[in-house]
């Protein structure tokens, strides 16, 4: 009997409604479908449809007795309760107490291994900065980009971790020899792209850009005019990527200057540039401070806790958006809320509609709300120890597919 | 103002009416009543007299603008079964209805995303050539997705 074929725009449509594992096997079903769902028009197609069906959040803890990473999702509802389907197997060891999750960029978690805490000089262990993954969780693939020839390339800032911890014991200033980056995906090559910024001492940093698919690292200059150039690692959530350029908190590396700025990285031009924050935060510092998108607006949300003379702490929570982008005149404050005697935690994400995901004092993860309504997600468990917990959107999608290693080949690796 | 009704005619030739306010949530159809006014029959010969009572029962539907997501999801839902829902979405195709379609893309896509490899050709209707070799090499990288 011969069988009525579907047309292809029905079958496209349902394939990129899929999600991601589905399409794995999906590959195979037929010579066409294999090219067709290794195309990067569909890859496009797929992460858009797929993920505005299925809106979710990813939460990452480090569990501290374990030494384990978990990676729970989340429904972007309004409870934002767990997905239970969705399972994240964590494939990697960090030789740090965890790593540091640089960003996320279509479903695409960049890691990094410097996440050394400041307070803990006892950490023997050291930390590794020159080693980069890419890891997409939703079809566990994963990339290293190693700077092998970094040391060299950067005259006397060596970034073995050996050289790196001796350098940090005897070394007064608070952030030096660190690293910070930033991912994003370039769509006219196609590829995803690293920024890698390297500080030493009070100096500017040395810039490089990773591609993906070269495997080649190569320098970018970096301004000279830039007051607040260090991003504070010791961050939960780094880069916030919109309008097309990379946007972080960024300070001036003597922590003693109090001068606040956000600091942009045009991912087209690959130049460097500075928003100016609202007058209220320019010599705030950069860890009281959250950036993200609200609606289509730059946001910049400022916590403040501070402990009166009877051992109250009281908190204040504030968020301003740049209605019109690069124009600081046009900062406006939208959410305002003041808890006179109890401190309700720190921001780690910023959901639309004056939702929040926090973390609480007493190491829960909640879902906050600007008008004062809290509840508890889970538990954190990581006392002691900052930026650890990692709030983020989970989007789920075929990138690396082409490019990286299939997790399961290298485990034990 | 008496309200305009038209004709549609599926393909073993069945007829049905709809008022033209409601018909033109097809882009297909405004677009014919556009063109020429269509005072006559409008033929449909792709699309069968079973889905097109369905279509037109979408079509009639007196759903808050607000309220009308939820009532496309369940209006799909309730037929649940996957030939039903490609007769619908292809016939939503063809009319340019693109939240009907959508919907029952929406539908297929989560009854067959746990499908083996053998239901899904089988619910798409696409025909197997590859090799058992072949299939292996592409299986065996991502074995645990089987």
């Amino acid at each position: 009997m011969a069988v009525d074929l579907l047309p292809d725009e029905l079958i496209v449509e349902i394939l990129s409604m899929l999600p991601a594992k589905s399409l794995l096997r999906c590959r195979l079903v037929s010579k066409s479908w294999l090219n067709f769902i290794n195309s990067t028009k569909f890859k496009v197609m797929h992460l858009h449809n797929f993920n505005q069906l299925n809106p979710r959040y990813f939460i990452r803890r480090l569990i501290y007795y374990e030494s384990e990473e978990y990676y729970d999702v989340y429904f972007d509802n309004e409870a934002f309760t767990l997905d239970g389907g969705t399972q994240i197997q964590f494939p990697l060891d960090s030789v740090s107490v965890c790593f540091r999750i640089v960003g996320c960029c279509n479903g695409v978690v960049c890691l990094s291994d410097d996440n050394n805490d400041d307070d803990d000089d006892e950490d023997e262990e050291g930390f590794s900065l020159d080693t980069i993954i890419l890891w997409n969780p939703s079809i566990r693939r994963k990339l290293r980009g190693r700077l092998l020839d970094f040391g060299q390339q950067f005259g006397q800032i060596s970034v073995r971790p050996k050289v790196l911890v001796n350098a940090l014991t005897a070394d007064r200033v608070r952030y030096a020899d660190r690293v910070s980056s930033g991912l994003w995906y370039d769509k006219l090559s196609d590829d995803y792209k690293v920024v890698y910024l390297a500080y030493h001492h009070f100096s500017r940093p040395r810039v490089q850009v990773y591609t993906v698919k070269t495997g080649i690292w190569r320098q970018v200059m970096f301004p000279e005019n830039l007051l607040c150039y260090f991003i504070n690692p010791n961050r939960n959530r780094l880069q916030v990527f919109f309008n097309g350029s990379l946007h972080w908190m960024a300070c001036h590396p003597n922590l003693r200057v109090p001068h606040t700025s956000i600091m942009t990285f045009d991912t087209s031009t690959e130049l460097f540039g500075e928003i100016l924050l609202p007058d209220d935060l320019l010599e705030v510092p950069t860890s009281t401070m959250m950036i993200s998108v609200v609606g289509e607006s730059l946001a910049v949300t400022h916590y403040n806790n501070p402990i009166n003379g009877a051992g109250v702490i009281s908190s204040t929570y504030k968020t301003w958006v740049m209605k019109e982008y690069k124009n600081p005149t046009s900062w406006t404050l939208i959410y305002s809320m003041h808890h006179p005697d109890v401190d309700m935690g720190i921001p780690l994400q910023m959901r639309n509609k004056g939702d929040m995901i926090m973390k609480s004092r007493d190491e829960n993860i909640i879902l906050y709300n600007y008008s004062g309504y809290a509840s508890c997600i889970c538990q954190g468990y990581e006392p002691g120890l900052r930026c650890t917990t990692y709030v983020d959107k989970y989007q789920e999608s075929l990138a690396l597919l082409d490019v990286g290693d299939s997790v399961s080949n290298e485990e034990g690796d | 103002m008496s309200k305009k009704t038209l004709t549609l005619m599926s393909k073993d030739k069945q007829l049905f009416n709809i008022e033209e306010h409601l018909a033109v949530q097809s882009v297909t159809i405004r677009n014919m009543v556009k063109e020429d006014g269509a005072s006559s029959v409008i033929p449909l010969p792709r699309v069968d007299s079973e889905t097109l009572a369905l279509v037109i029962e979408y079509l009639n539907r007196q759903q808050a603008p607000e309220e009308d997501e939820d009532y496309v999801k369940k209006f799909v839902d309730e037929r649940g079964e996957i030939p039903t829902l490609l007769e619908l979405a292809q016939a939503a195709l063809d009319l340019d209805i693109k939240k009907l379609m959508d919907a029952a893309c929406m539908k297929v896509a989560d009854l067959i995303k746990d499908f083996t490899l053998e239901e899904v050709r089988e619910a798409l209707r696409i025909e197997n050539d590859r090799t058992p070799e072949e299939e292996k090499a592409i299986r065996d990288e991502f074995q645990w997705a089987f």
